[in-house]
Protein backbone atom coordinates (compact mmCIF):
# COMPACT_ATOMS: atom_id res chain seq x y z
CA UNK A 1 0.00 0.00 0.00
CA UNK A 2 2.11 3.12 -1.36
CA UNK A 3 0.77 6.29 0.00
CA UNK A 4 2.25 7.89 -3.27
CA UNK A 5 0.04 5.48 -5.47
CA UNK A 6 -2.82 7.57 -7.23
CA UNK A 7 -5.49 8.11 -5.14
CA UNK A 8 -9.10 6.78 -6.19
CA UNK A 9 -12.31 9.05 -7.17
CA UNK A 10 -13.95 8.78 -3.04
CA UNK A 11 -10.49 9.03 -1.67
CA UNK A 12 -9.67 11.98 -3.15
CA UNK A 13 -12.79 13.37 -1.91
CA UNK A 14 -12.27 11.98 1.74
CA UNK A 15 -8.87 13.55 1.56
CA UNK A 16 -9.97 17.37 0.35
CA UNK A 17 -12.83 17.51 2.69
CA UNK A 18 -10.46 17.13 5.63
CA UNK A 19 -8.27 19.34 4.47
CA UNK A 20 -11.14 22.07 4.21
CA UNK A 21 -12.04 20.42 7.37
CA UNK A 22 -8.97 20.22 9.36
CA UNK A 23 -9.84 17.57 11.43
CA UNK A 24 -13.12 15.70 11.23
CA UNK A 25 -14.84 12.10 12.31
CA UNK A 26 -16.35 9.69 10.00
CA UNK A 27 -19.48 11.05 10.62
CA UNK A 28 -18.68 14.59 9.80
CA UNK A 29 -16.98 13.74 6.64
CA UNK A 30 -19.89 11.37 5.48
CA UNK A 31 -22.07 14.67 6.22
CA UNK A 32 -19.96 17.08 4.12
CA UNK A 33 -20.23 14.45 1.15
CA UNK A 34 -23.58 14.97 0.96
CA UNK A 35 -24.09 11.61 1.71
CA UNK A 36 -23.49 10.74 -1.92
CA UNK A 37 -21.40 7.29 -0.15
CA UNK A 38 -22.32 4.83 2.57
CA UNK A 39 -21.49 5.45 5.68
CA UNK A 40 -19.48 2.75 5.98
CA UNK A 41 -17.69 3.33 2.60
CA UNK A 42 -16.90 6.25 4.10
CA UNK A 43 -15.27 4.45 7.04
CA UNK A 44 -13.81 1.91 5.47
CA UNK A 45 -11.91 4.59 3.14
CA UNK A 46 -10.97 6.60 5.83
CA UNK A 47 -9.05 3.54 7.03
CA UNK A 48 -7.38 2.57 4.29
CA UNK A 49 -5.78 6.23 4.38
CA UNK A 50 -4.66 6.00 8.04
CA UNK A 51 -3.22 2.73 6.60
CA UNK A 52 -1.40 4.49 4.22
CA UNK A 53 -0.51 7.10 6.75
CA UNK A 54 -2.03 9.65 4.61
CA UNK A 55 -4.48 10.34 7.62
CA UNK A 56 -3.43 10.31 11.41
CA UNK A 57 -6.53 9.81 13.91
CA UNK A 58 -6.84 9.75 17.77
CA UNK A 59 -9.85 7.98 19.81
CA UNK A 60 -12.95 10.62 20.53
CA UNK A 61 -15.51 8.46 22.79
CA UNK A 62 -16.19 5.41 20.88
CA UNK A 63 -14.82 7.20 17.47
CA UNK A 64 -12.25 7.89 15.65
CA UNK A 65 -11.07 11.39 14.97
CA UNK A 66 -9.51 12.05 11.87
CA UNK A 67 -6.36 14.36 10.25
CA UNK A 68 -4.06 14.70 7.24
CA UNK A 69 -0.67 13.76 8.30
CA UNK A 70 0.40 16.25 5.00
CA UNK A 71 -0.95 19.67 3.99
CA UNK A 72 -2.14 18.98 0.66
CA UNK A 73 0.33 20.71 -1.63
CA UNK A 74 2.92 18.44 0.06
CA UNK A 75 1.40 15.70 -1.00
CA UNK A 76 0.48 16.33 -4.35
CA UNK A 77 4.57 17.47 -4.81
CA UNK A 78 5.20 13.99 -3.55
CA UNK A 79 2.73 12.57 -5.55
CA UNK A 80 4.15 14.37 -8.73
CA UNK A 81 7.20 13.37 -8.27
CA UNK A 82 6.76 9.50 -7.78
CA UNK A 83 4.22 9.39 -10.29
CA UNK A 84 6.76 10.95 -12.80
CA UNK A 85 10.09 9.13 -12.26
CA UNK A 86 7.77 5.67 -12.37
CA UNK A 87 6.40 6.67 -15.83
CA UNK A 88 10.36 8.11 -16.91
CA UNK A 89 11.72 5.39 -14.98
CA UNK A 90 10.61 1.72 -15.34
CA UNK A 91 7.76 2.82 -17.95
CA UNK A 92 9.41 4.92 -19.97
CA UNK A 93 8.63 3.22 -23.44
CA UNK A 94 5.08 3.94 -22.61
CA UNK A 95 3.22 7.53 -22.95
CA UNK A 96 5.96 10.03 -23.02
CA UNK A 97 8.56 11.54 -25.56
CA UNK A 98 11.54 12.67 -23.95
CA UNK A 99 13.63 15.91 -23.86
CA UNK A 100 15.82 15.19 -21.57
CA UNK A 101 18.98 13.57 -22.89
CA UNK A 102 22.14 11.90 -20.07
CA UNK A 103 25.78 13.66 -20.85
CA UNK A 104 28.32 13.91 -17.99
CA UNK A 105 29.73 17.27 -16.72
CA UNK A 106 32.68 17.61 -18.79
CA UNK A 107 30.70 17.20 -21.75
CA UNK A 108 27.62 19.46 -20.87
CA UNK A 109 30.26 22.23 -19.98
CA UNK A 110 32.24 21.71 -23.26
CA UNK A 111 28.82 22.16 -24.92
CA UNK A 112 27.82 25.50 -22.93
CA UNK A 113 30.82 26.72 -23.88
CA UNK A 114 29.71 26.26 -27.73
CA UNK A 115 26.36 27.39 -27.21
CA UNK A 116 27.73 30.66 -25.48
CA UNK A 117 30.52 31.14 -28.39
CA UNK A 118 27.73 30.95 -30.69
CA UNK A 119 25.63 33.13 -29.06
CA UNK A 120 28.36 36.16 -28.94
CA UNK A 121 28.45 35.48 -32.39
CA UNK B 1 -9.98 -32.35 -32.74
CA UNK B 2 -6.56 -33.08 -32.00
CA UNK B 3 -5.70 -33.18 -35.63
CA UNK B 4 -7.37 -29.81 -36.03
CA UNK B 5 -5.25 -28.24 -33.20
CA UNK B 6 -2.19 -29.60 -34.68
CA UNK B 7 -3.26 -27.77 -37.64
CA UNK B 8 -3.77 -24.25 -36.42
CA UNK B 9 -0.33 -25.01 -34.32
CA UNK B 10 1.36 -25.83 -37.83
CA UNK B 11 -0.54 -22.39 -39.18
CA UNK B 12 1.44 -20.54 -35.64
CA UNK B 13 4.40 -22.23 -36.54
CA UNK B 14 4.73 -20.90 -40.10
CA UNK B 15 3.66 -17.41 -39.13
CA UNK B 16 6.73 -17.17 -36.16
CA UNK B 17 8.94 -18.49 -38.83
CA UNK B 18 8.27 -15.81 -40.96
CA UNK B 19 8.16 -13.23 -38.22
CA UNK B 20 11.54 -13.94 -37.48
CA UNK B 21 12.78 -13.75 -40.69
CA UNK B 22 10.86 -10.60 -40.79
CA UNK B 23 12.93 -9.70 -37.68
CA UNK B 24 16.30 -10.27 -39.36
CA UNK B 25 15.18 -7.73 -41.98
CA UNK B 26 14.30 -5.38 -39.54
CA UNK B 27 17.51 -5.80 -37.23
CA UNK B 28 19.50 -5.41 -40.41
CA UNK B 29 17.67 -2.68 -41.60
CA UNK B 30 18.19 -0.81 -37.89
CA UNK B 31 21.45 -0.99 -38.37
CA UNK B 32 21.46 0.05 -42.26
CA UNK B 33 19.76 3.01 -40.79
CA UNK B 34 21.96 4.55 -38.73
CA UNK B 35 24.59 5.08 -41.36
CA UNK B 36 21.52 6.22 -43.57
CA UNK B 37 21.84 10.01 -44.49
CA UNK B 38 18.66 11.55 -44.32
CA UNK B 39 16.31 13.82 -43.19
CA UNK B 40 15.57 12.36 -39.14
CA UNK B 41 12.19 12.55 -39.97
CA UNK B 42 12.61 10.05 -43.02
CA UNK B 43 14.99 8.27 -40.37
CA UNK B 44 12.24 8.29 -38.03
CA UNK B 45 9.14 6.91 -40.57
CA UNK B 46 11.82 4.27 -41.88
CA UNK B 47 12.33 3.11 -38.35
CA UNK B 48 8.81 2.63 -38.10
CA UNK B 49 8.21 1.25 -41.18
CA UNK B 50 11.07 -1.78 -40.18
CA UNK B 51 9.52 -2.09 -36.74
CA UNK B 52 6.16 -2.49 -38.06
CA UNK B 53 7.93 -5.49 -40.62
CA UNK B 54 7.64 -8.76 -38.33
CA UNK B 55 4.17 -7.77 -37.29
CA UNK B 56 2.27 -6.67 -40.95
CA UNK B 57 4.10 -10.00 -42.33
CA UNK B 58 3.38 -12.14 -39.35
CA UNK B 59 -0.56 -10.82 -39.81
CA UNK B 60 -0.69 -11.31 -43.65
CA UNK B 61 0.67 -14.32 -43.91
CA UNK B 62 -2.29 -15.10 -41.16
CA UNK B 63 -4.54 -14.31 -43.45
CA UNK B 64 -3.28 -15.91 -47.14
CA UNK B 65 -2.65 -19.37 -44.81
CA UNK B 66 -5.58 -19.72 -42.72
CA UNK B 67 -8.17 -18.24 -45.40
CA UNK B 68 -8.49 -21.08 -47.59
CA UNK B 69 -9.67 -23.66 -44.56
CA UNK B 70 -11.77 -21.04 -42.96
CA UNK B 71 -13.67 -20.39 -46.46
CA UNK B 72 -13.98 -24.25 -46.99
CA UNK B 73 -15.33 -24.32 -43.32
CA UNK B 74 -17.97 -21.40 -43.65
CA UNK B 75 -18.92 -23.61 -47.01
CA UNK B 76 -17.99 -20.44 -49.03
CA UNK B 77 -15.25 -21.90 -51.13
CA UNK B 78 -13.80 -25.42 -51.22
CA UNK B 79 -10.03 -25.88 -49.78
CA UNK B 80 -6.94 -26.57 -52.32
CA UNK B 81 -6.69 -29.86 -50.49
CA UNK B 82 -7.04 -32.14 -53.86
CA UNK B 83 -4.55 -29.36 -55.26
CA UNK B 84 -1.77 -30.66 -53.01
CA UNK B 85 1.15 -32.56 -54.06
CA UNK B 86 4.95 -32.62 -53.55
CA UNK B 87 4.64 -30.58 -50.05
CA UNK B 88 3.02 -30.22 -46.15
CA UNK B 89 -0.70 -29.27 -45.80
CA UNK B 90 -1.56 -26.42 -43.58
CA UNK B 91 -5.55 -26.83 -43.49
CA UNK B 92 -7.69 -26.42 -40.25
CA UNK B 93 -10.79 -27.88 -42.40
CA UNK B 94 -8.98 -31.08 -43.41
CA UNK B 95 -6.01 -31.15 -41.24
CA UNK B 96 -3.22 -33.80 -42.10
CA UNK B 97 -0.78 -35.68 -40.30
CA UNK B 98 1.02 -33.08 -38.66
CA UNK B 99 4.58 -31.92 -38.63
CA UNK B 100 5.82 -32.08 -35.09
CA UNK B 101 8.71 -29.11 -35.59
CA UNK B 102 6.62 -27.24 -36.33
CA UNK B 103 3.41 -27.59 -34.07
CA UNK B 104 6.25 -26.94 -31.14
CA UNK B 105 7.73 -23.94 -33.16
CA UNK B 106 3.98 -22.92 -33.09
CA UNK B 107 3.59 -23.33 -29.79
CA UNK B 108 6.47 -21.54 -28.32
CA UNK B 109 5.19 -18.95 -30.86
CA UNK B 110 2.03 -18.48 -29.52
CA UNK B 111 2.85 -18.97 -25.57
CA UNK B 112 6.08 -16.40 -26.11
CA UNK B 113 3.32 -13.60 -28.12
CA UNK B 114 0.42 -14.27 -25.35
CA UNK B 115 3.14 -14.01 -22.81
CA UNK B 116 4.41 -10.80 -23.71
CA UNK B 117 1.22 -9.32 -24.56
CA UNK B 118 0.28 -10.20 -21.73
CA UNK B 119 3.02 -7.73 -20.18
CA UNK B 120 2.78 -5.28 -22.55
CA UNK B 121 -1.20 -5.03 -21.49
CA UNK B 122 -0.50 -4.72 -17.65
CA UNK B 123 2.28 -2.40 -18.07
CA UNK B 124 0.42 -0.19 -20.72
CA UNK B 125 -2.65 -0.01 -18.37
CA UNK B 126 -0.57 0.75 -15.16
CA UNK B 127 1.02 3.67 -16.95
CA UNK B 128 -1.46 4.97 -18.56
CA UNK B 129 -2.93 4.74 -14.91
CA UNK B 130 -0.19 6.61 -13.90
CA UNK B 131 -0.14 9.12 -16.27
CA UNK B 132 -4.00 10.49 -16.03
CA UNK B 133 -2.97 10.47 -12.56
CA UNK B 134 -0.51 12.99 -12.84
CA UNK B 135 -2.25 14.77 -15.42
CA UNK B 136 -4.83 15.31 -12.55
CA UNK B 137 -2.40 17.14 -10.45
CA UNK B 138 -1.70 19.62 -12.78
CA UNK B 139 -3.36 23.32 -13.10
CA UNK B 140 -3.46 25.06 -16.68
CA UNK B 141 -0.84 26.76 -17.46
CA UNK B 142 0.12 30.68 -18.80
CA UNK B 143 1.68 29.15 -21.95
CA UNK B 144 -1.10 27.87 -23.37
CA UNK B 145 -4.22 25.48 -22.69
CA UNK B 146 -1.69 22.27 -24.22
CA UNK B 147 0.83 22.98 -21.54
CA UNK B 148 0.10 21.64 -18.04
CA UNK B 149 2.29 22.88 -14.78
CA UNK B 150 2.87 20.16 -12.24
CA UNK B 151 4.74 21.29 -9.28
CA UNK B 152 7.33 18.67 -7.94
CA UNK B 153 11.30 18.77 -8.02
CA UNK B 154 11.61 16.06 -10.98
CA UNK B 155 13.11 17.00 -13.93
CA UNK B 156 9.85 17.24 -16.86
CA UNK B 157 9.04 18.35 -20.26
CA UNK B 158 7.31 15.88 -21.95
CA UNK B 159 4.67 15.44 -24.51
CA UNK B 160 1.89 12.77 -22.88
CA UNK B 161 -1.15 11.09 -24.03
CA UNK B 162 -2.61 9.80 -26.88
CA UNK B 163 -6.30 11.09 -26.65
CA UNK B 164 -6.11 14.60 -25.34
CA UNK B 165 -2.05 15.23 -26.00
CA UNK B 166 -0.33 17.49 -23.35
CA UNK B 167 3.04 18.89 -22.92
CA UNK B 168 3.52 18.22 -19.43
CA UNK B 169 6.34 20.61 -17.06
CA UNK B 170 7.33 20.79 -13.70
CA UNK B 171 7.81 24.42 -11.95
CA UNK B 172 11.69 23.26 -11.17
CA UNK B 173 12.15 22.65 -14.54
CA UNK B 174 9.83 26.12 -15.52
CA UNK B 175 12.12 28.27 -13.00
CA UNK B 176 15.57 26.83 -14.28
CA UNK B 177 14.57 28.07 -18.05
CA UNK B 178 14.60 31.19 -18.67
CA UNK B 179 11.56 32.52 -20.88
CA UNK B 180 13.54 31.94 -24.33
CA UNK B 181 14.90 28.81 -23.11
CA UNK B 182 11.71 27.78 -22.06
CA UNK B 183 9.72 28.56 -25.43
CA UNK B 184 12.30 26.51 -27.08
CA UNK B 185 11.39 23.56 -24.97
CA UNK B 186 7.84 24.09 -25.40
CA UNK B 187 8.51 23.95 -28.94
CA UNK B 188 10.23 20.88 -29.28
CA UNK B 189 7.77 18.84 -26.86
CA UNK B 190 5.01 20.80 -29.15
CA UNK B 191 6.72 19.39 -32.57
CA UNK B 192 6.20 15.72 -30.95
CA UNK B 193 2.89 16.86 -30.37
CA UNK B 194 2.18 17.68 -33.97
CA UNK B 195 4.01 14.39 -35.04
CA UNK B 196 1.78 12.06 -32.74
CA UNK B 197 5.37 10.79 -31.62
CA UNK B 198 3.43 9.53 -28.26
CA UNK B 199 1.03 7.10 -30.83
CA UNK B 200 3.58 6.09 -32.66
CA UNK B 201 5.64 5.18 -29.46
CA UNK B 202 2.98 2.91 -27.96
CA UNK B 203 2.10 1.18 -32.32
CA UNK B 204 6.29 0.84 -32.28
CA UNK B 205 5.84 -0.85 -28.53
CA UNK B 206 2.70 -3.04 -30.41
CA UNK B 207 4.63 -4.01 -33.32
CA UNK B 208 7.35 -5.21 -30.85
CA UNK B 209 5.55 -8.08 -29.83
CA UNK B 210 6.30 -10.16 -33.21
CA UNK B 211 9.21 -10.00 -33.35
CA UNK B 212 12.47 -11.44 -32.23
CA UNK B 213 12.65 -10.55 -27.95
CA UNK B 214 14.62 -7.31 -27.72
CA UNK B 215 14.02 -6.09 -31.15
CA UNK B 216 10.88 -4.08 -30.74
CA UNK B 217 13.33 -2.21 -27.74
CA UNK B 218 16.36 -1.57 -30.57
CA UNK B 219 13.38 -0.07 -32.94
CA UNK B 220 11.41 2.16 -30.96
CA UNK B 221 15.33 2.94 -29.61
CA UNK B 222 16.21 4.08 -33.14
CA UNK B 223 13.26 5.32 -33.66
CA UNK B 224 13.14 7.76 -30.62
CA UNK B 225 16.59 9.21 -31.68
CA UNK B 226 15.42 9.70 -34.96
CA UNK B 227 12.19 11.72 -33.53
CA UNK B 228 14.15 13.61 -31.08
CA UNK B 229 16.13 15.10 -33.79
CA UNK B 230 13.05 15.32 -35.89
CA UNK B 231 11.05 17.91 -33.11
CA UNK B 232 14.63 19.66 -33.13
CA UNK B 233 14.86 20.32 -36.86
CA UNK B 234 11.35 21.41 -36.66
CA UNK B 235 11.95 24.36 -33.35
CA UNK B 236 15.44 25.09 -35.83
CA UNK B 237 13.27 26.10 -38.65
CA UNK B 238 10.97 28.35 -36.39
CA UNK B 239 14.88 30.15 -35.98
CA UNK B 240 14.79 29.12 -32.50
CA UNK B 241 17.66 26.20 -32.90
CA UNK B 242 20.23 27.86 -30.62
CA UNK B 243 17.98 28.85 -27.55
CA UNK B 244 16.89 24.67 -27.51
CA UNK B 245 20.70 24.00 -27.46
CA UNK B 246 20.82 26.28 -24.86
CA UNK B 247 17.44 24.45 -23.32
CA UNK B 248 18.74 20.56 -23.96
CA UNK B 249 21.78 21.15 -22.18
CA UNK B 250 20.50 22.94 -19.18
CA UNK B 251 17.65 20.23 -18.88
CA UNK B 252 20.48 17.47 -18.86
CA UNK B 253 22.83 19.33 -16.41
CA UNK B 254 19.33 19.38 -14.31
CA UNK B 255 19.04 15.57 -14.57
CA UNK B 256 22.82 15.09 -13.90
CA UNK B 257 22.70 13.87 -10.29
CA UNK B 258 19.99 11.03 -11.33
CA UNK B 259 20.45 10.38 -15.25
CA UNK B 260 18.32 8.07 -16.24
CA UNK B 261 20.68 4.60 -16.69
CA UNK B 262 19.00 3.35 -19.87
CA UNK B 263 20.77 6.26 -21.99
CA UNK B 264 24.66 6.90 -22.50
CA UNK B 265 26.19 9.00 -20.16
CA UNK B 266 28.93 10.07 -22.55
CA UNK B 267 26.55 12.45 -24.15
CA UNK B 268 27.28 11.52 -27.45
CA UNK B 269 23.26 11.53 -28.95
CA UNK B 270 23.15 15.17 -26.80
CA UNK B 271 26.54 16.67 -28.58
CA UNK B 272 25.15 15.20 -32.06
CA UNK B 273 22.03 17.18 -31.14
CA UNK B 274 22.98 20.41 -29.94
CA UNK B 275 25.84 19.91 -32.97
CA UNK B 276 23.43 19.90 -35.58
CA UNK B 277 21.24 22.77 -33.81
CA UNK B 278 24.10 25.24 -33.38
CA UNK B 279 25.93 24.15 -37.13
CA UNK B 280 22.19 24.46 -39.16
CA UNK B 281 22.63 21.01 -40.11
CA UNK B 282 19.43 19.98 -38.08
CA UNK B 283 17.43 19.15 -41.41
CA UNK B 284 13.20 19.78 -41.17
CA UNK B 285 10.80 17.58 -43.09
CA UNK B 286 6.99 16.45 -42.62
CA UNK B 287 6.68 13.22 -40.39
CA UNK B 288 4.59 11.00 -43.11
CA UNK B 289 4.82 7.51 -41.49
CA UNK B 290 1.98 7.33 -39.38
CA UNK B 291 -0.21 8.31 -42.34
CA UNK B 292 0.86 6.11 -44.63
CA UNK B 293 0.85 2.97 -42.27
CA UNK B 294 -2.83 2.12 -42.61
CA UNK B 295 -2.32 2.93 -46.52
CA UNK B 296 0.13 0.64 -46.38
CA UNK B 297 -1.85 -1.88 -44.11
CA UNK B 298 -4.56 -1.61 -46.77
CA UNK B 299 -2.17 -1.90 -49.45
CA UNK B 300 -0.93 -5.56 -47.98
CA UNK B 301 -4.20 -6.53 -46.81
CA UNK B 302 -5.36 -6.19 -50.62
CA UNK B 303 -1.98 -8.02 -51.94
CA UNK B 304 -2.52 -10.28 -49.22
CA UNK B 305 -6.34 -11.02 -50.69
CA UNK B 306 -5.06 -11.18 -54.30
CA UNK B 307 -2.34 -13.69 -53.49
CA UNK B 308 -3.99 -15.90 -51.19
CA UNK B 309 -3.48 -19.03 -52.92
CA UNK B 310 0.15 -18.68 -54.05
CA UNK B 311 1.51 -17.19 -50.83
CA UNK B 312 -0.48 -20.29 -49.17
CA UNK B 313 1.23 -22.49 -51.09
CA UNK B 314 4.92 -20.64 -50.82
CA UNK B 315 4.50 -21.13 -47.15
CA UNK B 316 3.98 -24.66 -47.53
CA UNK B 317 6.80 -25.56 -49.78
CA UNK B 318 8.92 -23.26 -47.53
CA UNK B 319 8.39 -25.08 -43.78
CA UNK B 320 7.95 -28.29 -46.08
CA UNK B 321 11.66 -27.36 -47.37
CA UNK B 322 12.79 -26.45 -44.09
CA UNK B 323 11.22 -29.00 -41.57
CA UNK B 324 9.72 -31.66 -43.81
CA UNK B 325 6.25 -33.49 -43.19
Amino acid sequence: MDPLDPLGPLETRVMEALWRAGTATAREVFTQLDEAWAYTTVMTTLDRLHKKALLTREKEGLAWRYQPALPREVLERAQVDALASRLLGERREMGLAALVEAADEETLDRLAALIAARRRG
Amino acid sequence: MIATLGAALETAGALTLAAALASAVTALGLRGLGRLSAAPAVRADLALALAALPAALALALAVAVSAPGLLDLAGVAPDHCHAHGGHGHLCIAHPAEGTLPLQIIGALGLLSLVGRATVHLRDRIHAARDLQALMRLGRPDAEGPDVLCLDGSVVLCHAAGVLRPRVLISTRLRAALGPELLQAALAHERAHLIRHDVLTRDLIALFGLFAWPGLGTQAAATWEAAAEEAADAAVAAQGRGLALAGALVAVARLSLPKAPSALSLDGARLSRRVGALLNGTAWHAPARGLRLLPAGALALLGLTAALTEPLHHAVETATHLLLGD
